[in-house]
Order: structure tokens, then C-alpha cells, then sequence
């Protein structure tokens, strides 16, 4: 039968056992003595020579009693209880999931050093626990669950933070629920103390760190090549010096160092050499090594394959100037399927294929009624200002139910999104050619956003440049093969088409591609970039403790008193007793 | 180092000492003394009143002892001898280390011995002698000045070493030492020094309740009275037991010695009354008799 304690803070009263013995060596003064018979004291202490401070404790009645006497009221005080032995428990340690994490564990290292003293602490609160191992981002579902705590700890030692800074509120709830009634929930964190939620247990296991990585990078194009600027951040208080260096397949640049200070950012930049398609910026490692390695990749996105208007086209001339704006496209060839086209189109008949159609009034409508436009909420409009725009609805047409208008003048459509058998149209119901449209900034920057959400549609290979744990969105045949993740930093990830679109960067800077069969879809680097993870100037070591009430509640419902406790406390009154009977005698 | 007891405020027993001289003397009886003329019954032949034998005259011997009876009957001259009287001789040697005098009981009782043992020599017209013994060494004490209450102790050095080998004992004298026998070598350098062929000696030893059965509890820094020497020890009830056996066996062991040598030992308490300390503890052993 398992012993627990109450009131563990009775423990404290053993501190009166020093004073105790304190006050015994204080009362016995040195006294002075002129004596006659040294030889014979002399003689004895030869005899005693060993152990002799040992003998000066042993005999002392009333010392012993008094050290007696606390130990059985420290007995008393920590309030002894005996588990039952049907007890059973459940407890759930939840794990922070934010890659800070890893400079304090996971990362390497055998786990978080102070977990399995805390856990074997929490083991002894009933006769049988059984362990749930979550993290707080949830993504890998239960990492364990079953009664053998080294499977847990075995588990957690493996475990590897991996996402970037979220609210941990959600897996809390759900380890809550999971143990209750009675349970209780471990969070493993690197939090600050004021950000750890209550009324749970919580293990702080962070400390401040002099951290120091690439924050953030940014590549253009100049006079036909292509530079890199990256930012290198301090985040300490004090000044830092790293060195570093560039790889890329053919080699590595000469390391070069470099001094940051305190909080201060610096940018370095370089031109990515024609032959390279990718390379990698390397800091010198620091205890937080996600942010000291930044692969890059030099971007190729999707080109899209684009039917012009004809040269004779009414609308040709109004949509030059958005044409040499746009990038990575090209004119369809003659027999070729183009990805999508501009084209006028008779609003009382329905335009094939993907595209942006444009209404033509013809003769020119009447000047529009001075109603005001208004935009939908909806991506494509999101932060644009409609009010410059001058154009009149064409005549009214019926629109179906499947079609979203995203803007409208009175109570007139005048641009619509419509998904006509699987293809995306941009419907223009006013004419462009009598409108301002085209020198609208609202209006180019909606047409942009509808090719790039085309360009995403499309199935075919990019090359890119993403965060760590970003969400890939990659276009994929819904009815092809498995979509395969293939990393330099883990194992093959394959899933199947229909959950591409759950599929993330990998947590750990590196390159990485997608391939859907033999299709190569997707070739990137993903680095680290969250700020706010990196910084660990807030970092604190703590432990907090659910409250009171909660844990006596517990105790209460795994455990009984000791029945002893009356006999304990006469004891204690009969020792009291003895003790100063034995004092006033040795005195 | 200034010897401790150069106070006059110890002189002081003396009066107690000549009060128990009036009930008690130094064993004189039972003893076949040489000397001078004195009062006691000789070894010898001598002129006192009590007949010890018969012998054919010789020429030289004084004819007043001419036993002229016998004459008449047998023709022949005899001599009628007779017991000598002689005063005995005695030797009193006094342990003036420190220690004899360290507690103010303790000290009183030393001179009241040494009072006692002069009183009782002067009152049975003895020849006494007597030598302060201090540091091995010994001076001999002028009776004259004692009697005018000048001691003239020697001055103590601080060396404890109690020995009684430079003493010039007197043939056939009564050998009487006075000490605490506080000493570890006191069973090589006093015991076989003090004994008296086959005769008794006397040893009395003053002591007092402090140093038998002392009162000592936690730590007590100790001054050694004649070494000056310092010592720190923790006493508990256990300690101060072993103490206890040890002072005990160091006395049991002296007894031993005693009886061995023909010596007489008699521990005197200092707390007690004189008088009746002698009467307890010195008489039953024969350390000191009463008069007739």
C-alpha cells in the first residue's frame, strides 16, 4: 500500500531538527574549569578518540526526545495517507508543440530532464495510472496511451517539436476532458509563467537563451539575376558574433564573420550563380538550430499557358497594358489547350472554358444611374476600393444560382464568379472599352488574383520558396496516385490525392519535392522564419501547481488517513513530556 | 608559577588540627622505636621502669642494675634489664603541588593534616622532621617558623611530577606523606620511596567531592591547576560515569600499592569534619589512634 502525503509542505517542520540541535550545542557553553585530575580525563579521551561526536549526540536523553518529538509532529503535519489499493487515475502530459521547444528538448537531447521526476511524483497519487501523451497542436493525434510510464517517457524523448507559435488552449481542453473526473494534466512548456493556464499542473522548462538566426528572406530579380537578401537577428541583449557561409552544390563560400547587436538585425545578400538553382545560408549553430541553416531555391513558378485576344479584338488594346504586366504565361500555339483565355462574351449565353469574359453593350449603354458600387466579401475583393469605378451594367440577364457576384452597382451585377463544369469564369458585365476598368488599381489587382488562383489550380510543376510547417496547397489530379513527400530532413511522406491538400512543409529547414506518381509537382526549400519562437529572452524555468482544493480533492478520493494519526499525537505529547523531564533533570 | 596557598586565611585549620590532636595522635603504639630519650619504649635497654630480661654481668656495666637478690641466691652477679625509652622519630613530608590546594576545602584540609601530624609529633615529645615535596624535589621546612606561622613554601614551577626519591628519610623513623596522589606515576615514585623495611608508613590524602565526583555537563574548558595546560571536552552522563570509575580505580589501584609496601593510606575528605573524618576514615584503618 502506496504512501502519499497531504500537506507535503509539513516536510518543513524537519527543519527544526538543526535548530534543535542548535540550540543543544548553544546551551552547553564552554564552561572553564580549573582541574586536578586532566591525566585521568586525558586517558579517557584516548579511549574515546573515535566517534566521539557521535557519543555526544547519543546520550543527550532530552536531544533525542526533541528530535523525536519533530519527527513525529513533521509525521503529523505532512498529513500521511495510504493510496487504495483500487485506485486508479489518469493523467495526461501535454507537450508544447512550438519548435522553441526544442532548444530545451526533443531536439537530440534524452527529453525533458525534469519530466520523469515530476511524473513519478505524479504516479504516486493513486495505486494505477494510466498515461495520455498529446502536444498541443494536436496534429499527431496521441503520441501514447497506456500505464507504463517509461513507454511514456521513451515516447516523449522521441517526440519532436514541430510547430510554430499557436494556442495551445484547444489540447488542453481536450486532455481535460480526456482525464476527467479526477485526473490530471501535465503541460510541458517554454512558456513565460504569466502565459501558462491555470488550473492545471505546468512543468516551465525554458530558460533564457542567447539565440541569434535567419529571420526572414527575400529574393528579385536584377539586371537578369537573382539576388538573395536574408536578415540575420540577434535576439539576446548582448552583442553576438557568428560566422557565417553559403553552400551550394558546387561549393561553399569562405566563412565570413560577422558582429550583431544587441536586439539588431543585419541583412546579408548575394546573387545565386546562374548555374545554381538552389543553395543554403549557414550561421554558425547556436543551442536554437532551426534558424541558423536557410535553403533557398531559386523560383520557377507554374506557367501558364494564356488565349489572347486577337489583334483585332475590340478588347485588345484595353488589355495590353495588363498583359506586359503579367508574368509567366505565354500565348497558346494553335491546336493547344489554353489554360484560360480573355474573351467577349453575349451574357445571354453561357462562355466555355476558364477564363475572363467580358460583356460588350453594343449600341453603348445609357450613363449609369450614379448608384454606388459595392463589393462582396470574398477573396478576390478583399481590401480593394471599388469607388473610382466608372462603368455601366450592361442589360439585365438572368444569373444562376451557382454564380457569385462580387460586385454590384445598385442592385446590378457587374463582375461575377461563376464554375461552369469544373472551369473558372470571370464574368465582366460592363463594357470595358466605355468603363475606367483598366486603369483601376481595384480592377488589374482582382484580375491578377483570379490568374494566380488559376495558376494554383493548375497541375503542374513549380518550384518555390516556403516557411517551415506551411501548408503546401499544391493543385494534384484528385483521381491520380498517392501524392509523395520527399524530404533531405525525414522519411518519405506519401499520402493519397484526396488529403494533398492537408500536406505541410516539413519542420526542419531543408529542400524538399512532391511527386504524384513519376510527376515531379513541386521542388522547395522551406526555412525557418516565426520570430517570436526564436526569442527566448522571456524564457523562464517554473513550475506551477493546480490549486489546492483540486489536489486535496484528489488525494482524498485515492487515498485514507492514517488511522494512527490519535496514537501519533499522544505519542507526541508523552515525548514532549519525557523531553522536558529529561531536560530539567540534565539541567 | 606563585603557589597558590601563600594566604594566610589558610592557616587557619589549625585550630581544628590541635582540637583533634586532643582526641587522636599518629600511630605510635605497637612500634618498637630507637632514638633519643624520650618516652616511648625503645628497642633497646634502657633506664625506664619496665623489666625486659636477665644477663650475666660484664665488666662496664653499671652496678646500679645489679640484681642483688639473685646474687644472694646464686652467688653469681646479674643484671636486671630494663626497656629503653626513646622519642620517635618522625618524618613528614608535605605534597605542596597546586592540586593539594586548588579548592579552598581541599587546601584547609591539607594543613589540617599537616597541623595534626606536627601537634600530634609535639604532644608525644616525637623528634620530628619536615620537608615540603614539590616537583620532585624536596625542602626541608623549618619547624620554627611554622610554629611563628611562616611556612616558607617553595615556589612551583608548573612541573607536576610527584616524587618521593630525593626525601632523606631517618632510620627508623616514622615515615608520614601527605598527598592527593594525583599523579599517574604515583605507584613508581611514592609507594616503594615510602616504604619502611618492615615497618609501616603512613600516606594520608586529602581529597574533595569536586575532583571524585564532579559536576561536569557539555563542554568545559579545562585548566590543569599545576601544568596550566588547556583542554576542551564535550562531558556527557556516560563520560562523567567513566570518569567517575576511572578516578575510583586510580585510588583502588593506590590501595593496592598500600598494602603492598606496608603503608597505610588514608583517603580524608575534605567536606566532612575534620575530627570526625579522622574518626571514620583514618582510625579504623590504624592511620591514627587515640590516646590512652
Amino acid at each position: 500500500m502506496g504512501l502519499t502525503f497531504g500537506n507535503p509542505a509539513g516536510l518543513w517542520a524537519l527543519g527544526a531538527i538543526p535548530v534543535i540541535l542548535l540550540i543543544h550545542f548553544l546551551q552547553r557553553e564552554t564552561r572553564r574549569e580549573s582541574v586536578s585530575t586532566l591525566f585521568l580525563i586525558e586517558r579517557l579521551h584516548r579511549e574515546t578518540q573515535k566517534g566521539r561526536r557521535l557519543e555526544r549526540l547519543r546520550h543527550s536523553a532530552s536531544l533525542w526526545l526533541q528530535i523525536l518529538a519533530v519527527i513525529l509532529l513533521t509525521w503529523l503535519l505532512v498529513e500521511p495517507r495510504w493510496l487504495r489499493p483500487d485506485s486508479v487515475q489518469r493523467i495526461a502530459v501535454v507537450l508544447d508543440d512550438s519548435v522553441s521547444m526544442r532548444a530545451f528538448a526533443g531536439d537530440g537531447e534524452a527529453g525533458v530532464p525534469e519530466l520523469p521526476s515530476v511524473l513519478r511524483r505524479l504516479q504516486r497519487g493513486a495505486a494505477e495510472t494510466e498515461w495520455i501523451l498529446l502536444e498541443s497542436s494536436g496534429r499527431r493525434g496521441t503520441l501514447y496511451s497506456g500505464s507504463d510510464r517509461r513507454e511514456l517517457l521513451e515516447r516523449a524523448g522521441n517526440w519532436r517539436p514541430q510547430t510554430g507559435s499557436h494556442n495551445a488552449a484547444p489540447a488542453l481542453r481536450r486532455a481535460i476532458a480526456s482525464v476527467h473526473p479526477g485526473g490530471s494534466v501535465l503541460f510541458v512548456t517554454d512558456r513565460r509563467r504569466g502565459d501558462a493556464p491555470e488550473g492545471i499542473e505546468v512543468l516551465g522548462v525554458g530558460e533564457p537563451i542567447a539565440n541569434a538566426g535567419f529571420t526572414g528572406l527575400r529574393l528579385e530579380e536584377r539586371e537578369g539575376r537573382l539576388v538573395w537578401r536574408a536578415l540575420v537577428r540577434n535576439y539576446s541583449e548582448q552583442t553576438e558574433t557568428r560566422t557565417w557561409w553559403a553552400e551550394f552544390d558546387e561549393g561553399t563560400t569562405k566563412p565570413e564573420e560577422i558582429r550583431l547587436e544587441p536586439r539588431g538585425t543585419l541583412a546579408l545578400s548575394g546573387v545565386l550563380p546562374e548555374s545554381a538553382d538552389r543553395a543554403a545560408l549557414v550561421l554558425e549553430s547556436d543551442r536554437f538550430g532551426l534558424d541558423d541553416r536557410l535553403p533557398l531555391v531559386r523560383p520557377a513558378p507554374k506557367t501558364l499557358i494564356l488565349a489572347a485576344p486577337d489583334a483585332d479584338s475590340p478588347l485588345r488594346a484595353e488589355l495590353t497594358a495588363f498583359l506586359d504586366s503579367l508574368e509567366h504565361w505565354r500565348e497558346a500555339g494553335p491546336q493547344e489547350n489554353a489554360d484560360f483565355r480573355f474573351a467577349t462574351f453575349n451574357p445571354a449565353e453561357d462562355p466555355a472554358g476558364s477564363g475572363v469574359f467580358f460583356a460588350l453593350a453594343d449600341p453603348a449603354p445609357p450613363e449609369h444611374t450614379g448608384a454606388p458600387v459595392t463589393a462582396e466579401r470574398h477573396p478576390l475583393t478583399e481590401n480593394l476600393a471599388w469607388h473610382g469605378l466608372d462603368a455601366a451594367p450592361v442589360e439585365t440577364f438572368p444569373l444562376r444560382p451557382e454564380d457569385t457576384t462580387l460586385l454590384w452597382r445598385g442592385d446590378q451585377p457587374l463582375l461575377v464568379l461563376r464554375e461552369n463544369r469544373g472551369q473558372k469564369q470571370l464574368l465582366v458585365y460592363f463594357d470595358l472599352r466605355t468603363s475606367n476598368a483598366d486603369r483601376l488599381p481595384a480592377f488589374v489587382i482582382l484580375l491578377h488574383r483570379f490568374l494566380d488562383e488559376l495558376r494554383g489550380a493548375k497541375i503542374a510543376y513549380a518550384r518555390r520558396n516556403v516557411h517551415t510547417g506551411q501548408r503546401l496547397q499544391l493543385a494534384v489530379d484528385p483521381f491520380g496516385e498517392a501524392v509523395t513527400l520527399r524530404s533531405e530532413t525525414g522519411p518519405e511522406q506519401p499520402v493519397t490525392a484526396s488529403r494533398a491538400s492537408l500536406l505541410r512543409a516539413p519542420g526542419d529547414p531543408g529542400f524538399f519535392s512532391l511527386h504524384q506518381g513519376d510527376n515531379l509537382l513541386l521542388e522547395a526549400a522551406a526555412h525557418f522564419a516565426d520570430s517570436r519562437e526564436a526569442d527566448f529572452r522571456d524564457a523562464e524555468t517554473f513550475r506551477l501547481e493546480p490549486g489546492r482544493d483540486r489536489q486535496r480533492e484528489h488525494l482524498e478520493r485515492n487515498s485514507h488517513r492514517d488511522f494512527l494519526a490519535p496514537l501519533w499525537m499522544l505519542l507526541l505529547g508523552g515525548v514532549l513530556l519525557l523531553s522536558w523531564r529529561c531536560s530539567d533533570r540534565e539541567t | 608559577m606563585t603557589s597558590p596557598f601563600a594566604d594566610d586565611r589558610l592557616v587557619a585549620p589549625r585550630g581544628r588540627a590541635v582540637e583533634a590532636a586532643d582526641h587522636f595522635r599518629l600511630p605510635f603504639r605497637n612500634r618498637n622505636w630507637r632514638g633519643t630519650a624520650g618516652n616511648w619504649s625503645g628497642a633497646g635497654v634502657g633506664s625506664s621502669i619496665d623489666f625486659q630480661d636477665h644477663r650475666p654481668y660484664i665488666a662496664g656495666d653499671d652496678p646500679r642494675y645489679i640484681n642483688w637478690q639473685a646474687y644472694a641466691r646464686t652467688g653469681a652477679y646479674t643484671m636486671k634489664l630494663y626497656r629503653e625509652e626513646v622519642s620517635p622519630r618522625v618524618d613528614l613530608v608535605l605534597d605542596v603541588s597546586p592540586s593539594m590546594f586548588h579548592r579552598p576545602a581541599k587546601a584547609a584540609r591539607t594543613w589540617e593534616l599537616f597541623h595534626f601530624c606536627l601537634e600530634s609529633t609535639r604532644r608525644s615529645q616525637a623528634a620530628p622532621r619536615a620537608w615540603y615535596l614539590s616537583e620532585g624535589e624536596c625542602r626541608e621546612a623549618r619547624l620554627e617558623a611554622i610554629e611563628q606561622g611562616r611556612f616558607e613554601l617553595p615556589e612551583f614551577k608548573g612541573d607536576e611530577r610527584l616524587s618521593l626519591r630525593g626525601v632523606p628519610w631517618r632510620q627508623q623513623a616514622l615515615r608520614v606523606f601527605i598527598s592527593d596522589l594525583l599523579d599517574p606515576r604515583c605507584g613508581e615514585e611514592v609507594f616503594p620511596c615510602l616504604s619502611n623495611e618492615n615497618k609501616t608508613s603512613l600516606l594520608l590524602a586529602p581529597y574533595c567531592r569536586e575532583e571524585e565526583a564532579p559536576d561536569w555537563s557539555g563542554n568545559v574548558e579545562m585548566l590543569d591547576c599545576e601544568t596550566g595546560e588547556k583542554r576542551i571536552q564535550y562531558f556527557h552522563s556516560d563520560l562523567l560515569r567513566r570518569y567517575r570509575n576511572d578516578y575510583r580505580r586510580h585510588f583502588e589501584m593506590a590501595d593496592e600499592q598500600a598494602r603492598r609496601h606496608r603503608i597505610l593510606l588514608a583517603r580524608v575528605p575534605a567536606e566532612e569534619d575534620f575530627l570526625e573524618a579522622l574518626r571514620t576514615r583514618a582510625l579504623p584503618l590504624g592511620a591514627v589512634e587515640p590516646w590512652d
